[in-house]
């Protein structure tokens, strides 16, 4: 059994319970032990590193420097806001190690940092540390039929020189994880456009605007589902939709699962114990896709343009 | 006994404001081995050098100091002034009392005038170990070798070869050409590229003076200016070139399909090809990577329809050796790849081409017969959004640097979509339009007004599809507004790159590059087309980005500079290079590990006199040394000696004060 | 053995000597022709002033500056050294300041070790255009050869008359 340090967040207790308890049933069946860094603390987002700098280091810093006292070496972390805090953190306080002393100053009680533990997103966890190919082992009941439209959101990949993970711009994991489900994911070229984050509460219209456009985007792609990795996508996609769609006069009808919800219906996990209710967007529209595959396949025009290196014989 | 005279300069009021020239001169009389000191308002003045030269006749002189300014600025004019008078130049020492005395103390005349005396003293001791030296002739072997035949390479072959100079020109394509052969017309006048470069081509290979040795490399260049033998190797063609007529049966019945690079794989050529139809030299080769009877022994169609016998399955690269006196160095660019651009989905949209694409679907004899078409699905189209800056000035994800010739190519290429398909519209994403040039500007203006294109200044951030059409999000700045433009195919202006094998290059002839793999010229203002090895030249965007005009004139400045070193049947080098004492040489060969233009070899001499026992001595080649003096300080016997810096010069001038 | 040695020879540098009255110290400069003596002409043509101790010796290039050089003005004029080549990455002759840069330490620790202040030599990087970092580092080195006092008990003339 692997063992893995999961620092939940916030959201994981409101509202995004079920991504939190989809993200443990799908770590059963991956065989993967959760730790919770004990007494962790909030990471900070998003008010403190608009405010000052030493708090947005020092709240991150603390939970690392818990998660230390832990012996595994990779803290797993649900929401894409706290993984965004404590990764920023990290790489920034083991290029300066001047700053990490500086900074370690203010959680001096909890001990030393000394950047031993490596932070990911649990996308990044399924992605590198388990891989696609376990994945596809434990599907029991493929998606197959099902189209969805993977949406990462702006803080999983980006900026490129922290996360150092996928493409800032174009990124596949998810995708690759989907389709190991059976699931078919669409070319979906709003994958990283912003979804208005936080400005949900202060400014709602520029959510509604937005998460609009990624909805029309998706719908536009063929996706009968929206597939999510971060709390907050999620409820502007799903909480926001049919707010959108009275604005916009249009009805989506698409709902937004979180990547565990998917994995954990794949692996055979009871349907009552995936937490659909919760969502705003009934689901059960587009999971009745399972299983109806489209019988003939959409015909690709050749393309005038040689593709392939390879020489061919006529 | 040495004598040394001394003459102190005023320059002006330059020195003699701050400096007491007067007793400067008095003080330098008390040094015993100075015979004659005098002073004078300008030393440089042809009255100056007139003293100094009836100074060294009436006072029989042994070397001369003059205090004046900096050596680097008249050192020449003086050396000459003995010259005249009949003295070896180099007897002479500057002592530079102005840059490094009057101007820099101007407040305290008594220091400066002691400082001045110590420079003067040091001059004058140093002035005394000074020696008779020579300039150093070198034989010239007069042929040139040029590097690459695009259209820098063809210009400086030409000039030089008009010039009754061998040339070997070198290509690594099958044929000669370049990306200029790629091109549809050229700015700012349209002439056909085809048009005015194909003469030029078939100059090359018709001229008498001109080797040209195509499917080549070279891969060795070994010895310096004058003298340096490069060895080439000559890739198997697989055909006879003396016997193949060029009939072209044997393309049209090779059943082998690859990527036609000339047309940017828009289209297939075939496996035994000529690039293109106007080829230099007109005969094709075979791809072995793609020739089954190369790889798996299967096919032979060539062999079996050549009526001439010329398909040679079993032909050998060959290595050809020649000996050359200059190397011009005109490899080009290569077209930078976009693939980090992942905001615009390219790679991802068929639609997306890069301007060198382009090029080729409207030029005449291009794969889609002149008009453009979207690779998706064959149909031309009416909106097409051209993306300036893809790869230039982008620290992100390109390039720092401009790369000169977009603004100008993407303005040509809305002029053409706007001659190929008449109700297209043309968008202009742009940062900036660069139209810095003989008649560019006008051109530009022109294009904007006859095509009606739509110039919006800003980035593009996002490209995607919508149906099957390209939705091309851009911020127009000067509105402050995001606009979208659905466009039917966009046009990347990718940046100009170095060639990715230019370090190679640079390492085997022995020159630098800079951080993007460009050649570096030897000063960046007056000595943009020498390298920093001597007998090396660079032409064209080798050596950084540069349109055709710009190019085929450094072309010709590397002509001019060959035929100039080629002038007369041996060079003249300064003599102030290494010399061994092979008595002193213990044969460590610490020297050859430090020197930086491999001017040091070993040599084996006998022990002693008539012995036939031998011993291993380092040899210093006079051509191609520089005179740096590395060698001198890391020789433990004190063998080596720097001519002009010599050990008891430097010496004499640290005890002199 | 070792430290005895060192303890005695440390007694080069006398700091409880008083300098004479008005004692200006000798700076010997040796500079590379293509950079760092280009520089200090910048330097007079940008009329920019500087401490009058520096005595200008030039040479091809740093790598040409031999310890020994550095030694003898020690034992017969100057009171400190300044060698100044050009940045390394931009040398002349391609990669002769590094072969200069690395000899330079170790010749630094060998002055050190028989007593010598460290601030007796010193090496910097102007490159031709550094007209006024040239006016900056003399006045440094000036400055700093200022505060060790003269080297009085190694001159050579010194052992000679005792």
């Amino acid at each position: 059994m692997k063992k893995l340090t999961y620092f939940p967040g916030c959201s994981a207790h409101g509202t995004s319970e079920e991504f939190d308890s989809t993200l443990k049933l799908v770590l059963k069946t991956l065989d993967v032990e959760l730790e919770d860094i004990p007494d962790w603390n909030c990471c900070g987002a998003t008010s403190a590193h608009v405010m000052t700098e030493n708090l947005a280091y020092a709240l991150p810093m603390r939970n690392l420097v818990l998660a230390e006292k832990l012996e595994n070496t990779t803290m797993g972390i649900a929401c894409a806001s706290c993984y965004q805090r404590m990764k920023v953190t990290k790489v920034h306080m083991d290029e300066n190690p001047e700053l990490a002393q500086r900074i370690n100053t203010t959680v001096v009680e909890e001990g030393t940092y000394k950047g031993t533990v490596d932070v990911k997103s649990m996308l990044q966890y399924f992605y590198e540390d388990i891989g696609v190919e376990t994945i596809r082992g434990k599907v029991t009941k493929s998606l197959a039929g099902l189209k969805v439209a993977c949406y990462y959101g702006c803080l999983l990949t980006r900026p490129k020189n922290i996360t150092k993970f996928d493409s800032p711009e174009y990124p596949v994991s998810m995708d690759q994880i989907c389709e190991a489900l059976g699931a078919t994911a669409t070319e979906f070229d709003y994958k990283t456009e912003c979804c208005g984050a936080s400005f949900s509460i202060s400014n709602t219209e520029v959510v509604l605007n937005l998460s609009g456009q990624i909805l029309a985007m998706a719908k536009e792609s063929g996706a009968h589902a929206i597939v999510v990795a971060c709390p907050l996508c999620q409820s502007n996609l799903d909480m926001r939709q049919p707010d959108i769609e009275k604005q916009q006069g249009v009805k989506y009808d698409i709902p937004v699962f979180y990547i565990t919800q998917l994995m954990a219906l794949a692996f055979g996990n009871p349907v009552d114990q995936l937490k659909f209710p919760k969502h705003i967007v009934p689901v059960e529209g587009a999971l009745a896709n399972i299983g109806k595959i489209d019988p003939v396949p959409q015909k690709v025009k050749k393309p005038i343009k040689a593709v392939e290196a390879e020489s061919e014989v006529e | 006994m040495a004598r040394v005279g001394v003459f102190v300069c005023f320059c002006g009021a330059n020195i003699a404001d701050y400096v007491d020239v007067p007793q400067v001169v008095e003080e330098v009389k008390r040094i015993k081995e100075v015979k004659f000191a005098t002073e004078y308002k300008y030393m440089c003045s042809d009255p100056g050098q007139g003293m100094i030269r009836d100074a060294i006749v009436q006072n029989k002189l042994t070397s001369i100091v003059v205090a004046a300014c900096s050596p680097r600025m008249h050192e020449k004019t003086f050396r000459k002034a003995l010259s005249d008078a009949g003295m070896n130049p180099y007897l002479l020492e500057v002592a530079n009392i102005r840059e490094h005395s009057s101007w820099v103390h101007q407040k305290d005349k008594k220091a400066a005038t002691e400082k001045a005396m110590d420079l003067c003293r040091m001059a004058v001791a140093k002035s005394i170990a000074n020696e008779q030296l020579h300039e150093i002739s070198v034989p010239v072997t007069k042929r040139a070798l040029v590097i690459g035949g695009g259209i820098a390479g063809i210009q400086a072959a030409l000039d030089i070869a008009d010039a009754r100079i061998p040339v070997v020109l070198v290509e690594r394509s099958p044929s000669i050409g370049g990306k200029m052969a790629q091109l549809d017309e050229t700015f700012p006048t349209l002439d056909c590229a085809q048009c005015i470069l194909t003469p030029k081509m078939v100059d090359v290979a018709s001229h008498p003076y001109i080797e040209l040795i195509p499917y080549s490399e070279v891969i060795e260049l070994q010895g310096f200016v004058g003298n340096y033998k490069v060895r080439i190797k000559k890739k198997a063609s697989y055909v006879n070139f003396k016997t193949c007529t060029g009939c072209g049966a044997c393309w049209q019945k090779c059943p082998v399909k690859v990527p036609n690079e000339y047309n940017m794989g828009i289209d297939k050529r075939k496996a035994i090809y000529t690039p293109f139809p106007q080829a230099v030299p007109n005969k094709p080769v075979i791809d072995a990577e793609h020739c089954t009877m190369l790889t798996k022994g299967k096919c032979g169609i060539c062999a079996k329809v050549c009526d001439k016998g010329s398909i040679d399955y079993t032909m050998q690269d060959e290595i050809i050796e020649r000996e050359i006196g200059a190397v011009v160095v005109a490899t080009g660019y290569d077209m930078w790849d976009p693939k980090p651009y992942e905001e615009y989905g390219v790679g991802r949209f068929k639609d997306i081409i890069t301007s060198l694409e382009f090029e080729r679907m409207v030029s005449a004899n291009g794969p889609t017969n002149g008009v453009p078409i979207r690779p998706s699905d064959g149909k031309v189209p009416k909106n097409v959004v051209f993306i300036k800056c893809v790869g230039s000035r982008d620290e992100a994800k390109g390039i720092e640097y401009c790369s000169k010739i977009c603004c100008m190519y993407t303005t040509k290429h809305t002029i053409l979509l706007h001659h190929k398909v008449h109700d297209s519209h043309a968008y202009v994403f742009y940062m900036d339009i660069r139209a810095a040039g003989k008649g560019y500007e006008e051109f530009v203006k022109k294009a904007q007004v006859d095509t009606g294109t739509t110039y919006l200044r800003g980035r593009v951030s996002k490209i995607y599809k919508k149906g099957d059409k390209l939705m091309v999000r851009g911020e127009d700045a000067q509105l402050g507004q995001v606009v979208e433009v659905e466009a039917d195919m966009v046009v990347l202006a990718t940046a100009v790159s170095a060639p990715k094998d230019n370090p190679d290059l640079a390492r085997l002839l022995g020159i630098s590059y800079d951080k993007y793999g460009y050649l570096s010229e030897a000063h960046p203002k007056l000595r943009p087309v020498e390298t920093a090895k001597a007998g090396i030249f660079l032409a064209g965007c080798t050596q950084a980005p540069k349109d055709i005009p710009e190019t085929v004139s450094q072309a010709s400045a590397c002509a001019a500079k060959v035929c100039g070193l080629f002038a007369g049947d041996t060079m003249k080098k300064d003599p102030m290079v290494s010399t061994i004492n092979n008595e002193y040489c213990s044969g460590c060969q610490n020297c050859v590990k430090v020197c930086p233009y491999g001017a040091i070899v070993t040599d084996d001499v006998p022990i002693g006199h008539g012995s036939k026992e031998l011993r291993t001595v380092a040899k210093i080649n006079e051509g191609v040394c520089q005179g740096c003096g590395s060698c001198v300080a890391i020789c433990r016997s004190m063998a080596i000696n720097l001519a002009g810096f010599t050990d008891p010069q430097i010496i004499n001038e640290i005890v002199s004060i | 053995m070792e430290a005895e040695v060192k303890d005695q020879l440390v007694s080069i540098e006398k700091p409880e000597l008083i300098a004479p009255p008005n004692w200006e110290p000798v700076i010997m400069g040796i500079l590379c022709n293509w950079c760092s003596y280009a520089g200090s002409d910048l330097t007079g043509t940008s009329r920019i002033q500087y401490p009058p101790n520096i005595r200008i010796i030039r040479v091809p290039c740093s790598s040409r500056v031999d310890p020994w050089f550095l030694i003898k003005s020690l034992q017969t004029t100057a009171d400190g050294v300044l060698v100044s080549g050009c940045h390394p990455g931009d040398c002349h002759y391609i990669s002769g300041n590094y072969f200069a840069r690395r000899r330079f330490l170790v010749t630094k620790k060998l002055l050190n070790f028989v007593g010598f202040h460290e601030n007796r030599i010193q090496f910097s990087w102007v490159s031709a255009a550094e007209g006024p970092k040239f006016a900056k580092v003399v006045n440094k080195v000036t400055e700093d050869i200022k505060k060790l006092g003269p080297l009085h008990l190694y001159k050579k003339e010194n052992f000679e008359k005792k």
